[in-house]
């Protein structure tokens, strides 16, 4: 019991029934009428200085959930709570005071950085706007923290498109540390890299998480990613968490039929090894319209009648290994 | 034949050293370049756009520099021309009448033909001596009526009089002392072509800055608030967009004249008239790329970074709107000055003696000066083609330069 609470200490974000239903048909007054359940009722908690790797398909909903946690989409239900503070809650201004505590990293470098803006004023313009530096300082501060994410410091006042694509990556990177957050969102921070660029980011955000204390919650689809750099899993499938817990419990013994498809597609650097491939029937279905029942059972090979009609529990079935699905809630 | 070196580790580590101090050096002599910068140095590498901008900078030194050394005025004729419409005559001016008082019963016409008559023409007053008399007259419309000292009683009304015209130099030919000829008031083209200039170009900025700023305001809160604001400023931009601009401007020039407003006053009346119907436009691209930057990263990125509203448009959005609001600009320059050629041309635009290219395409209306005295208009045309044409050379070069990948 004593133990419970130090860990309830320790949690960082916790993440409850968070829902995000974009309207997509209205009726003649413009009600909505229609949802497209982008983020379906998912809650997981992140302790602090720990990484949550959260995988699953193109739309599923990963890069959704990532920007209803810093509320960059308005959240249609369900709590965030932020090192105690609910961030449903914040009005507009408290939102952008607590702005600097969770950063988050962009999927596309190239997109992500303002073409008119020098680099130095990319990364630092948010310092400046939240005072955390002195003036005197400031400089010297943005050049540190440059130096800090592989940046040489006479790139200050370049612009961004004399960067590749991996270094620009890195000025994305320092822009979110350099308000020194608590929490970073990466939003599949190496996918649009090539592999040897990919190492060499994951690396430095591995550096950067011990020498700051950073809690990540790291989007990808990658699985050799998340596996390399989370200390926890969260499988998500259309819109709702079908599996989470310990990394090592999830890829030891995955429970959920869509994590397993989805760790059996891992290429295995053996041309001997024969992989046992699930392969999976079909498309991910239409959020806007999900099945009834299990929503994965449109494409399950174990599917059962119970899974068409009846949702599955989310439980917990070994200490920290939770799953939705109703194979295991048979035999319980 | 040289032998192969073996890589040591040491000279490995030499290598990498090696490198890094070179790529240092090279850093050190890269100059930084801009976004801005670089557009400018496509620019300035397009043949055409360079074509477009020696031609506007030698048709801006002609129209507000060459003025200060031509040596006539823009309404001074070269030799006092007088305006026998409007009944203005200069001091000095000869007249014939037929003596009124000759005329015998019966209506028969005849009489002396007088000279040396004293006219002042700001009543229409005016003396002549017959025979050691003095003979008073007054001119009542188009009737030279013969009164009494005091210009009261009417002794006798007779319409036959015509006043000599002194010699001016109307519808001169090109030479060296006009170098494009006069008009019909006597008035040189190649110095009125100067001062229309000022106007058609002046007018032409002033218009499109303006539109630029309702358009930046009313897109940009369309664009970036949506929802209520959105709907209502682009349903008011469509019905902007129903608007026949040309007969609706035609109406108010017309109405302009009716309220007797001239000169300058009415020049300011067609910018405003112009920038209410040019806005819109403007307003819809505006919003169009703040949508679309919207749902850029760095925007959100902007937003997760914690910037103020103001900030994210003043330095995120607006500098990324600004390649095409220049473009737009450049290529309604041209536009516009050829509205108000347009107006001017159909008479509802400036007066007479304000000079604009427009009035003077205008005098091309009479077959006359149309076939026997092409240096009246032609040379206020060839202005408005090279005006316009180096405004949309520009306009298209700064379009490549902004986007090179849209032209190769």
């Amino acid at each position: 019991m004593e133990n419970n609470n130090v860990a309830q200490n320790d949690i960082i974000l916790d993440v409850r029934h968070l829902k995000k239903y974009f309207p997509v048909a209205k009726n003649f007054f413009g009600k909505p009428t229609r949802f497209l359940k982008a983020v379906d009722d998912v809650s997981f908690t992140v302790t602090k200085g720990k990484t949550i790797g959260i995988v699953g398909e193109s739309g599923c909903g990963k890069t959704t959930m990532g920007r209803c946690i810093l509320r960059l989409h308005e959240i249609t239900d369900g709590d965030v709570i932020f090192n105690g503070v609910n961030v449903k809650d914040l009005s507009h201004e408290q939102l952008r005071k607590i702005r600097p505590q969770m950063q988050m990293i962009f999927q596309d470098p190239y997109s992500s950085l303002s073409p008119r803006l020098p680099v130095g004023e990319i990364i630092g313009e948010a310092v400046l706007a939240h005072k955390l530096v002195d003036q005197a300082d400031y400089k010297d501060y943005i050049l540190d923290i440059m130096q800090k994410c592989g940046l040489q410091t006479h790139y200050y006042e370049r612009y961004p498109h004399e960067f590749s694509g991996g270094q620009r990556q890195r000025i994305c990177i320092a822009r979110a540390l350099a308000l020194n957050p608590k929490l970073v969102i990466c939003d599949e921070p190496v996918s649009a890299l090539d592999v040897s660029i990919q190492a060499q980011i994951i690396n430095l955000l591995e550096d950067l998480q011990k020498s700051f204390g950073l809690t990540y919650v790291f989007i990808s689809h990658d699985l050799s990613v998340v596996e390399h750099i989370s200390d926890e899993i969260g499988v998500m499938y259309l819109g709702s968490m079908v599996e989470s817990g310990d990394k090592s419990k999830v890829y030891a013994n995955p429970l959920h039929p869509y994590t397993k498809a989805l760790f059996s597609a891992v290429p295995v650097p053996d041309p001997n090894v024969k992989m046992n491939r699930v392969v999976l029937k079909g498309d991910i279905p239409s959020p806007a319209n999900p099945p009834k029942g299990c929503k994965f059972h449109t494409r399950c090979s174990y599917c059962m009648d119970i899974c068409k009609n009846v949702a599955p529990v989310y439980k917990e079935y070994e200490p920290n290994h939770y799953c939705a699905c109703h194979l295991y809630s048979q035999d319980q | 034949m040289e032998e192969e070196k073996i890589l040591t580790p040491e000279l490995a580590e030499e290598n990498l050293k090696k490198e890094a101090a070179e790529e240092e050096s090279l850093a050190d002599s890269v100059r930084i370049i801009s976004p801005g910068r670089l557009v400018m140095k496509r620019f300035f590498r397009s043949r055409l756009s360079m074509v477009g901008l020696v031609t506007l900078i030698v048709l801006f030194l002609f129209a507000f520099v060459g003025p200060l050394f031509s040596p006539y005025e823009e309404s001074e004729a070269d030799s006092k021309a007088p305006d026998f419409i409007n009944e203005t005559y200069a001091p000095g001016t000869s007249a014939e009448i037929v003596d009124p008082s000759d005329v015998f019963e019966g209506g028969v016409i005849g009489g002396t033909v007088l000279s040396g008559v004293t006219y002042n023409n700001s009543n229409g007053h005016g003396s002549y001596v017959k025979d050691g008399n003095t003979v008073y007259f007054k001119l009542d419309e188009n009737r030279l009526v013969v009164t009494d000292e005091k210009y009261s009683t009417i002794y006798y009304d007779y319409f036959e009089y015509s006043w000599n015209q002194p010699s001016f130099n109307k519808y001169g030919a090109p030479d060296s002392k006009h170098w494009l000829g006069t008009d019909d008031l006597g008035l040189d083209v190649f110095t009125r072509l100067m001062y229309g200039g000022r106007v058609s170009l002046t007018l032409g900025f002033v218009v499109v800055i303006l539109e630029t700023l309702l358009g930046i305001l009313f897109g940009g809160l369309a664009g970036y608030f949506g929802k209520w604001v959105d709907q209502l400023i682009m349903r008011i931009v469509d019905i902007f967009g129903c608007i026949p601009t040309m007969p609706l401007l035609l109406i108010l020039s017309e109405m302009l004249n009716g309220a007797g407003v001239v000169g300058t006053a009415k020049l300011y009346y067609i910018m405003a008239f112009l920038t209410l119907l040019g806005w819109a436009g403007i307003a819809r691209v505006v919003r169009g790329q703040i949508l679309y930057l919207r749902e850029q990263e760095y925007m959100i990125a902007a937003e997760a970074l914690g910037l103020s509203t103001s900030r994210k448009i003043i330095k995120h959005l607006v500098p990324n709107v600004m390649p095409q609001l220049i473009v737009q600009m450049t290529l309604g320059l041209g536009s516009i000055i050829l509205t108000e050629s347009t107006l001017s041309y159909l008479n509802l635009g400036l007066d007479r003696m304000n000079a604009t290219w427009g009035t003077m395409i205008s005098a091309a209306q009479d077959p006359l000066v149309l076939s026997s005295y092409p240096w009246v208009w032609i040379p206020a045309g060839v202005m408005i083609v090279l005006a316009v044409l180096g405004f949309n050379f520009i306009g298209d070069g700064l379009r490549d330069a902004f986007d090179p990948k849209a032209s190769r």
